[in-house]
C-alpha cells in the first residue's frame, strides 16, 4: 500500500528510506481512490468521469453499485428514456467494473448491459419474465456469484426455464410477482424452481415467495434451507414441500408460511385479515403433520 | 487537545530508547515529536505493526516521517476508540466537526500510509459527503486534479452527463 519501507540495520538503528508522501489525494493509486468512489451517490460518482482523463473510467473501480433507474432519474424515466442520455448512461454501465462485488440493478435494457464484473458476489436484479432467460445467461458469466436476489415480474402464468448452471450460487432469494396494478390471478410453475435447484449444485439456502406446481422427481445434495412464503396450504404447495423433504438429502429445515418477509414490502399488513393467514397456516399443519410425511421433523411453520 | 499532546511529547532520542524496558511503542512524527502509545494501538496501524513484527519486537520506536504531530493525535484518538469498541455515530460526528477540509485529506493520506482500514473507510465517507453535489471544478480543486481535457472534450462529456448536473450546490469558499 505504501512505498515506504523501514529496515533496521545491524546496529539496531533505523534506516529509513524516505519516500515522498502523496501531497494530494489525486496522486493516490487507483485502489485507494476506489474507497472514496464507493461512498459517492450515483450522480456524484459519474461526475468524477469529467475530472480528468485518468478519472474518466475510474468510477468503475467502485465496489458496489445500487442502480435503480427510477431512483437515479428521480422518476423522470419516461422523459429521460426519450433522450439519448439514458442510452449513453446504460452504455456507461456496460464496461469493466473489475472491483465490483455487489450490484443492485433495477432497470431496463438488460440485453444491452455488458458487464465485465469478475468479482461480483452479490447481485440483486429485478426483471420482467420475458427477460429471465437473458438474466440467467448473464448469471452464468459471473464466476463468483454466490448470493442472488431475483425479482421476476410477470403478467402471464409461467414457469422458469433455466439451462445454464450456477456453479457457485449459495443463496437464492426468488420473488415471483405480478405487477401491482395487474389483478388477474397468476400461477408460477414449480418445475422452474426445481430447475434452479438442479442448476445450482452448491445452493445452501433457497427462499421462494409465491406459489408453485408440477413436480418431478430428482435429488439435491447441498441445499439446507428452503423457505416457501406466501404459502396457504394449496395442494401443490403441500406436494412441493413433501417432495423437497424427500429429495433434498441435506435439507435441515423447510419453512412454510403464509407471511411474506417484512423487509420486502412493508405495505403488506398481516393484520388486515389475520383469520385468512391463520387458516392458511392451519391447512398446512393439518396436511403435513397428520400424514406419514418423509422428513416431517424438518418442517417449520411460521 | 494541545495539553494532551504536550504531555505525550518527548524529545527524539532513538539511541536512548531501551526496547526491553518499556512495553509502550514510540511513534515519531515527521516533525520529530514522540508519541508513546500502547502496543494495542500500534496493532491497529498495520504499517507500524508489521514493522514491529519484522524486528521481533526489538524495536519499539517507529519513525513516521509522513505524518505530522498535528495529525497523529487524531489518528491515535480514533484507534483508541476503535479498540475500546466506542466508535459510535456520535463520536464520529464530533470527530469530523473538528476537522477542516485540509485536515480530512491529510488524515486520509495518513490512514492510507498507516494502513488503518476502519479509519480509511470512515474518512472515505467524510470525503464523499464533502464533495457531494459539488461542481466539477470544486472537486478538481479538492482532489488537486489537473484538468487535461481540451475544452471540446470536456464540453462533450458534460453534454453526455448533463443529467448529473441538476441540483449542483454553489461552490463554498474553499476552506483550509
Amino acid at each position: 500500500m505504501s512505498d515506504t519501507s523501514l529496515t533496521p540495520n545491524v546496529t539496531g538503528n533505523i534506516n529509513l528510506k524516505k519516500v515522498k508522501m502523496f501531497d494530494h489525494i489525486s496522486q493516490l493509486p487507483d485502489c485507494i481512490l476506489s474507497y472514496i468512489l464507493t461512498k459517492l451517490s450515483m450522480k456524484d460518482l459519474l461526475k468524477t468521469s469529467i475530472l480528468s482523463k485518468r478519472w474518466c473510467n475510474l468510477w468503475a473501480l467502485r465496489r458496489d453499485l445500487y442502480f435503480d433507474i427510477f431512483n437515479v432519474f428521480e422518476n423522470n424515466e419516461e422523459e429521460l428514456l426519450q433522450k439519448r442520455n439514458s442510452k449513453k448512461f446504460i452504455e456507461q454501465f456496460s464496461q469493466d467494473c473489475l472491483k465490483l462485488t455487489s450490484l443492485d440493478y433495477n432497470g431496463h435494457d438488460l440485453a444491452n448491459l455488458n458487464f465485465n464484473t469478475p468479482m461480483l458476489n452479490n447481485f440483486h436484479l429485478a426483471v420482467s419474465y420475458s427477460q429471465h432467460l437473458i438474466a440467467f445467461r448473464l448469471f452464468a458469466t459471473l464466476p463468483k456469484l454466490e448470493i442472488l436476489q431475483l425479482d421476476i415480474y410477470s403478467t402471464v402464468s409461467t414457469s422458469l426455464k433455466i439451462t445454464q448452471r450456477l456453479e457457485h450460487l449459495k443463496q437464492l432469494n426468488l420473488i415471483l410477482m405480478r405487477p401491482f396494478d395487474f389483478l388477474q390471478k397468476l400461477e408460477f410453475g414449480l418445475s422452474g424452481i426445481l430447475t434452479i435447484l438442479q442448476a445450482s449444485p452448491l445452493l445452501q439456502k433457497l427462499s421462494v415467495m409465491k406459489d408453485a406446481r408440477d413436480l418431478e422427481a430428482f435429488s439435491h445434495d447441498e441445499v439446507k434451507v428452503i423457505e416457501l412464503r406466501g404459502c396457504v396450504g394449496n395442494w401443490y404447495e403441500i406436494e412441493f414441500a413433501m417432495n423437497v423433504m424427500k429429495y433434498a438429502n441435506k435439507l435441515e429445515r423447510i419453512v412454510l408460511t403464509p407471511y411474506w418477509r417484512d423487509d420486502i414490502d412493508e405495505s403488506l399488513d398481516w393484520n388486515f385479515n389475520p383469520a385468512w393467514f391463520q387458516n392458511g397456516r392451519q391447512r398446512i399443519a393439518e396436511k403435513l403433520q397428520n400424514e406419514e410425511v418423509v422428513g416431517r421433523e424438518k418442517l417449520v411453520l411460521i | 487537545m494541545a495539553e494532551e499532546v504536550s504531555s505525550q511529547m518527548n524529545s527524539l532520542s532513538i539511541s536512548e530508547t531501551n526496547p526491553s524496558s518499556s512495553a509502550t511503542i514510540s511513534l515519531v512524527s515527521g516533525d520529530d515529536i514522540v508519541f508513546k502509545v500502547e502496543p494495542t494501538i500500534a496493532k491497529e496501524m498495520e504499517t507500524v505493526q508489521s514493522f514491529i513484527d519484522e524486528t521481533d519486537g526489538k524495536i519499539t520506536t517507529i519513525p513516521l516521517p509522513n505524518i505530522s504531530s498535528h495529525d497523529l493525535p487524531y489518528v491515535i484518538e480514533y484507534c483508541e476508540k476503535s479498540i475500546a469498541g466506542k466508535i459510535t455515530k456520535e463520536f464520529e460526528a464530533e470527530f469530523v466537526k473538528k476537522l477542516n477540509n485540509e485536515e480530512v485529506k491529510e488524515l486520509f493520506l495518513a490512514a492510507n500510509y498507516l494502513n488503518i482500514k476502519k479509519l480509511l473507510d470512515f474518512l472515505s465517507q467524510v470525503i464523499a459527503d464533502r464533495i457531494a453535489n459539488k461542481s466539477v471544478e470544486y472537486v478538481r480543486r479538492y482532489f488537486g486534479i489537473e484538468n487535461d481535457f481540451t475544452p471540446e472534450e470536456e464540453a462533450k462529456l458534460r453534454e453526455e452527463l448533463a443529467w448529473t448536473f441538476t441540483g449542483v450546490d454553489p461552490d463554498d469558499e474553499d476552506e483550509n
